[in-house]
């Protein structure tokens, strides 16, 4: 009897999965609740606040711009798409701090920094009375590296950022991506968020779609559990002059990286000087 | 040199090794072992069966894919899994098909050691 590594073990059960598109679903057919200048009621304050806004973001797959205000007349503009927050305009918000460093916030990598920002944002904003919501188609098109922070990752920030277990968590996702923006000169990857959502691409576009077809099935295969840290697997041929193919995955994301001949101990020291330091 | 002083050998040499499995890949069984006294035979089959999930039909399908070469079951010659805990390289020796050298080492190890030293003692010995 031969025990299946970690990385190859079948995928997690799927059920949190299903309810979640139950409840989705469910929602689709409440009756809309009309606030003042067609906008609807989003509830509040404080975390039930924050609840509604990332509904909102739960809710969305078509790209759309959210216009939420507050009972200061105060607003926050976001854009999502695919269960993504792309970009958060914070407006008066982020003049709060002094700094006007946070007016807007662009959030393709999930930097830590750029989550603690939101997160500030958002307990100022949702402190008191409800809000409402409005939407609007987006105001500009937005291209397929602009892949934002998922769902997922903005509940456990939001959520859990006081409790430091979770706030590791929620920058793993983002620290993938980070290894993958390092090694992009030299590598072609492919990103696959951990919540399925849509990836990031590094190098040739053409060689990528490869990439993204074994990411999926690394996936299906329980290559990306959300509940295991940071791995490596790293494949490579008998052939000198074929590459080395990698899965990089850490909380259920997950990397294939083709890796050229030569690169492949420059990739994995990369690999190892972002997550030793946390694990040795 | 019998194949417990080969892998002994690689035990002593290799920085921070735990443990150095040599077994076959089809019928996922363990013929030599030489680890870390506090490591079982248990400890050994689970590492084999690591290296026969990492350079199995998948991984190998996968790879075939990316790079346009043939999957079959010699396509891959080495397989590394680094995990926060170990870093693990399983390698097919030349010559011995089905046959695998599972090589496991603490995670500061660097990969780049462990292959250069499975490829010097190999050479000495053939």
């Amino acid at each position: 009897m031969t025990e299946v590594p970690r990385s190859l073990r079948p995928p997690p059960d799927t059920a949190a999965r299903v309810e979640d598109l139950r409840r989705m679903i469910g929602m689709l057919g409440l009756p809309v609740a009309a606030g003042s200048g067609g906008a609807r009621r989003v509830g509040g304050p404080g975390a039930t606040a924050v609840a509604g806004i990332l509904d909102e973001i739960d809710q969305t797959v078509m790209a759309r711009r959210l216009l939420f205000q507050n009972d200061r007349d105060e607003t926050l503009t976001m854009d999502v798409r695919n269960r993504r927050l792309l970009r958060a305009d914070l407006g008066q918000l982020g003049q709060l701090d002094g700094t006007g460093q946070c007016e807007t916030a662009l959030l393709t990598y999930a930097g830590a920094d750029d989550l603690a920002a939101l997160k500030a944002a958002l307990e100022r904003f949702c402190a008191e009375g409800e809000l409402r919501v409005s939407t609007t188609p987006p105001s500009r098109n937005t291209g397929l590296e602009e892949t934002g922070v998922s769902v997922g990752l903005l509940r456990q920030a939001l959520s859990h950022a006081d409790d430091p277990t979770r706030a590791v968590t929620a920058a793993a996702g983002g620290q993938v991506q980070r290894f993958c923006s390092d090694c992009a000169p030299m590598v072609t990857a492919w990103v696959l968020d951990g919540d399925g959502g849509p990836v990031s691409v590094h190098g040739d576009r053409e060689f990528a779609a490869r990439l993204a077809d074994v990411v999926s099935a690394y996936v299906e295969a329980g290559g990306a559990d959300p509940d295991e840290p940071a791995n490596a697997l790293l494949l490579t041929s008998a052939e000198v002059t074929v590459g080395t193919l990698g899965f990089f995955a850490e909380h259920g994301t997950v990397a294939a990286v083709a890796i050229p001949p030569g690169q492949v101990d420059a990739v994995l020291s990369l690999w190892t000087a972002l997550y030793r330091p946390a694990s040795a | 040199m019998t194949l417990m002083e080969h892998l002994s050998r690689l035990h002593r040499e290799i920085p921070s090794c735990r443990e150095v499995v040599y077994g076959d890949l089809d019928s996922g069984t363990v013929l030599r072992a030489v680890g870390d006294s506090d490591l079982r035979q248990e400890d050994h089959d689970a590492r084999l069966s690591e290296a026969v999930a990492c350079l199995g039909p998948l991984p190998t399908r996968l790879f075939g894919h990316v790079f346009g070469v043939d999957a079959s079951p010699e396509t891959l010659s080495s397989a590394t899994l680094a995990e926060s805990g170990s870093t693990s390289v399983f390698l097919r020796p030349e010559g011995a098909s089905g046959d695998v050298i599972c090589v496991t080492v603490a995670p500061t190890t660097s990969v780049a050691d462990v292959g250069a030293i499975l490829q010097q003692t190999s050479l000495v010995d053939d």
